[in-house]
């Protein structure tokens, strides 16, 4: 079995899915907070995680998490405008994540997919700070505001990690996620 | 195995906006192709030639309405942006206040905008989905890709449905609710939602599987992508827009702006 045949049909809609929901809940808690206010700022990376953690323990086989940022990054950079500088933070955000996912990958626990998206989350924002200065280097000064931005959305990153752990347990409890 | 068409299972509609007339394939080159120059050209000069020609494709599309709602909408959060600096540097003198600095960047985002506007506003889902099939992406990549594009206007209609349901319940969703009790809307809106997703994902993962729908299936594309002169004119032009920046940033504007770089 080649390395991306790896996945079943099944498990590629659930990834199609939830790159499509994150994609809209987090647009709209950033639109329906008035774009920069911190609070919607912590509540879509907030929504982004937990979502990204039930994924991770839907889908449950390495690679998933590189197959879910590639794919958010295609539609992302074709369709949505997104800038292509994007993409290496969020690559090297995913390959970092699976390798702190490696050592649980045959286990159905769910803390190797928690360490993941923290991994995840910790190694785009460090690096989207890389980018922001990459878009605005004319002026470096405004880094100034950029950096609280991004600590205010990586501490919604970590509100997301425990509202994934407890979506999960209840999903798990419900039987809506059965490994 | 042959099946129908991805397309076709993922049931097309939303088919809302008027044909553009070039294909979709071009479009995304366009969008590719700005993103990465706009990053490259630092000088209001080379962003001023990227300006007016994404300005120019823009307003090819004859949505002026939808394009002054947008600018409208931009020209405030530029403005917010400016007040910010404005503030900063008249507290931290290290953060400079300039036009070119100020500028350059705010540029970036209108060209993006110009050039993302077109493609958002012209293309169906149908052109989309037909434009990824036609790029020949594996079948990893363009099945849940498909499936993204597919479902980005119906998770956006569930969530107009729980917020109507809830409202029926006695729950108001505002803004001022949302600053007063964050977790809570949170939780009204999100767990049904990520319920709704489970449901659907599991629904359209059987039918998947019912069809047939692996890696070594032979998609039958729904219509066929067809590449014109006009695509292949669109594209040129847009390299050519390119060039012209590129040369007016090196040869008019290579002066480090603000000291920095």
């Amino acid at each position: 079995m080649s390395l991306l045949s790896q996945w079943s049909a099944r498990e590629l809609v659930v990834i199609g899915i939830f790159a499509a929901v994150s994609k809209v809940t987090t647009l709209l808690v950033a639109l329906a907070g008035g774009g920069m206010n911190p609070l919607s700022l912590m509540g879509k990376n907030l929504v982004f995680t937990t979502l990204l953690i039930v994924m991770l323990c839907k889908v449950s086989r390495p690679g998933t998490l590189t197959l879910f940022t590639v794919i958010n990054s295609i539609v992302s950079m074709l369709l949505m405008g997104a800038s292509v500088t994007l993409l290496p933070p969020l690559l090297a955000g995913a390959l970092l994540g699976e390798l702190a996912m490696w050592p649980g990958r045959n286990s159905a626990g769910l803390w190797p997919k928690v360490a993941a998206a923290a991994v995840f989350d910790a190694v785009t924002k460090a690096l989207s700070l890389g980018v922001s200065y990459l878009l605005t280097r004319e002026n470096a000064g405004m880094m100034i505001m950029v950096v609280p931005f991004v600590l205010i959305g990586y501490m919604g990153s970590l509100g997301g990690l425990y509202t994934g752990v407890h979506a999960v347990k209840e999903l798990r409890h419900a039987g809506i996620i059965r490994q | 195995m042959q099946v129908s068409s991805a397309s076709r299972f993922l049931g097309m509609g939303g088919s809302v906006a008027p044909d553009s007339g070039y294909d979709a394939r071009a479009r995304m080159v366009i969008s590719l192709l700005a993103s990465a120059v706009t990053i490259i050209i630092s000088s209001v000069e080379g962003q001023l030639v990227l300006l007016g020609a994404s300005l120019f494709y823009a307003l090819s599309i004859r949505r002026f309405k939808a394009l002054a709602i947008v600018y409208l909408f931009v020209a405030f959060m530029m403005g917010l942006a400016t007040l910010c600096t404005w503030g900063l540097s008249s507290v931290a003198p290290f953060v400079s206040f300039t036009f070119k600095g100020l500028a350059v960047p705010f540029m970036r985002g209108l060209v993006m905008l110009n050039v993302v506007l077109p493609l958002a506003l012209t293309c169906r889902i149908q052109d989309l989905l037909t434009a990824l099939k036609g790029l020949r992406l594996p079948f990893c990549i363009y099945l849940p890709g498909a499936v993204m594009i597919r479902f980005i206007p119906t998770f956006m209609n569930d969530i107009k449905q729980i917020s109507e349901a809830l409202q029926i319940r006695g729950y108001t969703l505002t803004l001022g609710g949302m600053f007063r009790h964050p977790l809570l809307v949170l939780r009204l809106l999100f767990t049904p939602l990520l319920f709704r997703s489970l449901r659907t994902s599991e629904e359209l993962g059987i039918a998947a599987e019912l069809k047939g729908l692996d890696a070594q299936s032979r998609f039958v594309p729904y219509r066929s992508p067809v590449w014109s002169r006009k695509d292949t004119f669109l594209v040129v032009a847009a390299l050519t827009v390119v060039a012209a920046a590129l040369a007016c940033h090196y040869l008019l504007g290579r002066v480090p702006a603000a000291g920095h770089m």
